[in-house]
């Protein structure tokens, strides 16, 4: 299921809040889990086997890593530990790399979170958790379940076992839910649009205007999609007295690749930073030793997006892209003026995507070579003018938006509950009328 | 620390999002169930049968899912909103429909479906088709009328900028390769009275009178003089009619009429499909009182319509067909004894059989442009 649909809507979202109410205390977390089981298995049933294997594999693992760590035998508990990584990364890899099975939606962030578990526990990062049920509830919890953000165990820990749901936080919960889904239907789903005519039709007719506005819709695409997804998990979890971390900090505001990396997905670099590059000794070990962890790193992060070769390479090329700016870059970037990073930034982005959203070859190279100039189908003919015209306004708002430059206005209208019924109107009837909707994780 | 009004506007807000998501739901369950929309012209999901085995399957869930969506209380009132705030975002194409000038909606045409192996598909099979036939029946027996839709004739009326038609390249295309007088030179016909009404404004067929410049193109054609206006009686069947175009945005618009293009006549009868009965009318007018009017010019779409008329001439007239050729047809009653309709997308048995066993004399094939290069039935012509 997903949340931008009427059947989340106006059928599963009313059903789960009342049951979730209506219910004391003590049995809050089992509703949570339950609905969330009932929320997973609505696009394919069988995999809920899977996820409640997952989550008492990985309660097991949590026992087990405080056990022994309670009687000193760190030994025992770091196999615990290697166990449990070796599970949760044989799920990953089976179902995500082998193409044997179709790809069981969200397994890429709920193994994520559940090795972040099992680490945190023998780190003493986190207390173990005894109670299944709750702990079943924070391994399959709808809201963050499907597209993230990744939240470790540690940072909703004290939530799970005692949290307030209040007025102040459910609204709050509606506005960013709302903000989000709005991001997601109205702004998204609309510019994708754009992108699936321009990247479907053949890129040796592509004039250079025409194929850089098919990757600028492409990235206005993804990120308010993503960014959309991440409001709305966000929101649903404060409706239930959550704080889940956020997730993107306007990314292309950025000046450099290093700080994009900062403001773009920033659950999933937190938790390879923590649980990957700090480990391997992140920059304590000398230049030669960060660089190899960097590109790790980054060729873990490539292939985390997907089982194709091109995230692959678009790992790497983020890899090396960051490598050249520790080395020399970024010392050179603070003496330029702003815009030359934002330039370059951009730049590096765009083309970044190009990588991302082909993951056949000849047609991400002949995109390229469009965008390049290198296939002789003019500078901006008609086509290209006319798909600017009809998408005039909506990149008028979208752009300056995806920079944060509404944020003054948004703030504003934070008290304004006419203007979230008004956001609520339109993605109703959007989505009544949707002929375009589609989930763009299903790789991840 | 929270001001009043802060937590004041925090309780509307709860309480309004809360009575939206379960106000709909309740209205969403109670409201009854559209069976078949005429608004869109088809058929609605419905609840589907709960079963275990559609459920371990998903399929249940994904019939759910169709149903919540096509059931949604309100749903054209909906649509009317989207297409108001698309209109609001300066967009002049919505749901593949063009605003155009002068109150038309007209429908865009995808430069890539009309492009398709499909369509590459249909001109070889209508080239190879045509061949044959002509060679049955003798060369001034076979007539093909392939008419641009409106975005072709009416191209002036389109947005600024929008993109080039391709029914124009694809029609002397396939001009080029049919043998020379077969070809019916409808799109110039219409073009030199594109300023008319040969176009609904809400709906994606010709009018009558645009059907009327199309006989005359085929009276060309079979080397006859052209007719006149003045020599048929126009009477008004409706001035209310939207049509599909229309639905598909679901905003108001100025009803276009539906005319009827006649002459005083000696008795004719018109039959729909084997079984059917015979009635004495080309028209239903009952189909006036549904939303998809244009069902009144020979009951709309049949596998088979068989239409006597009172001339003694022996000439049995095959029409194979799209929809265009519905307003087409009533033209012919004065120039074949028998006139059969055939929609390869119902009528399932052979052409060249039926040509054989019916003694057919003549064959005209009338399609839609558009319609005939996305057709995944053209294939039965050789069938």
């Amino acid at each position: 299921m997903v949340f931008s649909s009427l059947l989340f809507l106006f059928r599963f979202l009313p059903l789960t809040l009342a049951l979730y109410f209506i219910v004391p205390r003590k049995a809050k977390n089992v509703v949570l889990f339950l609905v969330s089981l009932i929320f997973y298995a609505w696009g394919e049933p069988v995999y809920i086997v899977l996820m409640l294997f997952s989550t008492w594999v990985d309660y097991i693992h949590g026992r087990l890593v405080d056990f022994f760590k309670n009687r000193g035998e760190m030994g025992k508990a770091r196999a615990a530990v290697a166990s449990s990584m070796v599970i949760n990364l044989s799920l990953l890899s089976i179902f995500k790399y082998t193409g044997l099975f179709p790809l069981p939606i969200g397994i890429s962030f709920y193994t994520f979170q559940t090795m972040s578990y099992t680490i945190d526990i023998y780190r003493g990062d986190a207390k173990v958790q005894k109670n299944l049920l709750s702990f079943g509830a924070y391994v399959s919890m709808f809201p963050q379940l499907i597209a993230g953000p990744i939240v470790q165990y540690k940072q909703v820990a004290k939530e799970l076992q005692d949290r307030r749901e209040t007025v102040g936080n459910f609204a709050e919960g509606i506005r960013l839910f709302l903000t989000g889904l709005g991001k997601k239907v109205l702004y998204a789903n609309n510019i994708g649009l754009l992108w699936e005519t321009i990247s479907s039709m053949p890129a040796k007719e592509l004039s250079f205007v025409m194929a850089w506005l098919g990757i600028i819709a492409y990235a206005l695409q993804i990120y308010f999609d993503f960014s959309g997804y991440s409001d709305m998990a966000q929101g649903l979890g404060c409706m239930f007295g959550f704080r889940f971390p956020d997730n993107f900090h306007y990314p292309y505001r950025s000046k450099s690749i290093t700080e994009f990396w900062r403001r773009w997905h920033i659950t999933l670099g937190t938790w390879f930073r923590e649980y990957v590059y700090i480990p391997l000794g992140g920059n304590r070990r000398g230049l030669a030793i960060q660089i190899r962890n960097i590109f790790i790193v980054w060729l873990l992060t490539g292939i985390w997006h997907g089982a194709g070769l091109n995230f692959l390479f678009w790992g790497v090329y983020y890899g090396v892209l960051l490598i050249i700016e520790k080395c020399f870059l970024l010392k050179y970037l603070s003496k330029t003026p702003k815009w030359v990073g934002h330039l370059y930034t951009m730049t590096a982005v765009l083309f970044g995507w190009v990588l991302f959203a082909f993951d056949q070859w000849e047609r991400g190279f002949a995109y390229l070579g469009a965008m390049l100039f290198l296939n002789h189908a003019g500078f901006c003919g008609r086509e290209a003018l006319y798909l600017i015209l009809q998408n005039g306004v909506l990149l008028l708002l979208m752009i300056p938006a995806s920079v944060g430059l509404w944020e003054g206005f948004q703030k504003k209208l934070r008290n304004c509950w006419g203007y979230y019924l008004f956001l609520f109107l339109l993605v109703v009837a959007y989505l009544v009328d949707s002929s375009y909707n589609p989930f763009l994780y299903f790789r991840f | 620390m929270k001001s009043h009004a802060d937590i004041r506007s925090d309780r509307i807000l709860c309480v309004l999002f809360c009575m939206f998501i379960a106000g709909f739901f309740f209205v969403s369950l109670i409201k009854p169930q559209t069976g078949f929309s005429e608004f869109e012209n088809r058929y609605m999901n419905k609840k589907p049968e709960f079963s275990l085995k559609g459920v371990m399957t998903g399929d249940y869930m994904k019939k759910y899912e169709s149903y919540v969506t096509d059931q949604f209380p309100l749903r054209n009132q909906w649509i009317t909103c989207k297409t108001l705030t698309e209109r609001a975002m300066l967009k002049s194409e919505i749901n593949g429909v063009y605003f155009a000038s002068d109150g038309y909606y007209i429908e865009k045409q995808d430069k890539k479906e009309l492009c398709s192996e499909q369509s590459v598909k249909n001109q070889e099979t209508l080239v190879t088709f045509a061949t044959r036939q002509q060679e049955e029946l003798g060369k001034e027996h076979l007539a093909i009328m392939l008419v641009p839709t409106a975005s072709c004739v009416l191209r002036e009326k389109l947005p600024v900028l929008a993109w080039e038609d391709v029914q124009e390249k694809l029609l002397s295309q396939i001009k080029e390769r049919l043998p020379k007088e077969a070809w019916v030179d409808v799109y110039r016909h219409l073009y030199e009275h594109r300023e008319e009404e040969i176009y609904y404004r809400t709906d994606h067929h010709w009018t009558t009178l645009g059907a009327f410049y199309g006989y005359n193109a085929w009276r060309e054609q079979q080397g006859m003089e052209p007719v006149a206006q003045t020599d048929y009686k126009r009477t008004c069947l409706s001035d209310s009619f939207l049509g599909t175009l229309y639905a598909k945005v679901s905003l108001g618009m100025k009803p276009d009429r539906i005319y009827a293009f006649e002459r005083p006549l000696g008795a004719l009868r018109m039959k729909l499909d084997r079984a059917g009965e015979w009635k004495d009318s080309l028209y239903s007018y009952e189909k006036l009182s549904t939303r998809d009017q244009y069902a009144v010019f020979c009951d709309g779409n049949h596998a088979l319509t068989e239409i006597e008329t009172s001339v003694k001439n022996g000439k049995h007239l095959l029409l194979i067909k799209d929809s265009y050729a519905h307003c087409l047809a009533p033209f012919f009653v004065e120039d074949f004894e028998r006139i059969t309709m055939m929609d390869l997308r119902y009528y399932n048995g052979g052409v060249e059989a039926f040509i054989k066993d019916n003694q057919v004399t003549d064959v005209l094939l009338v399609y839609n442009m558009a319609g005939f290069a996305t057709d995944k039935f053209v294939n039965k012509l050789i069938k």
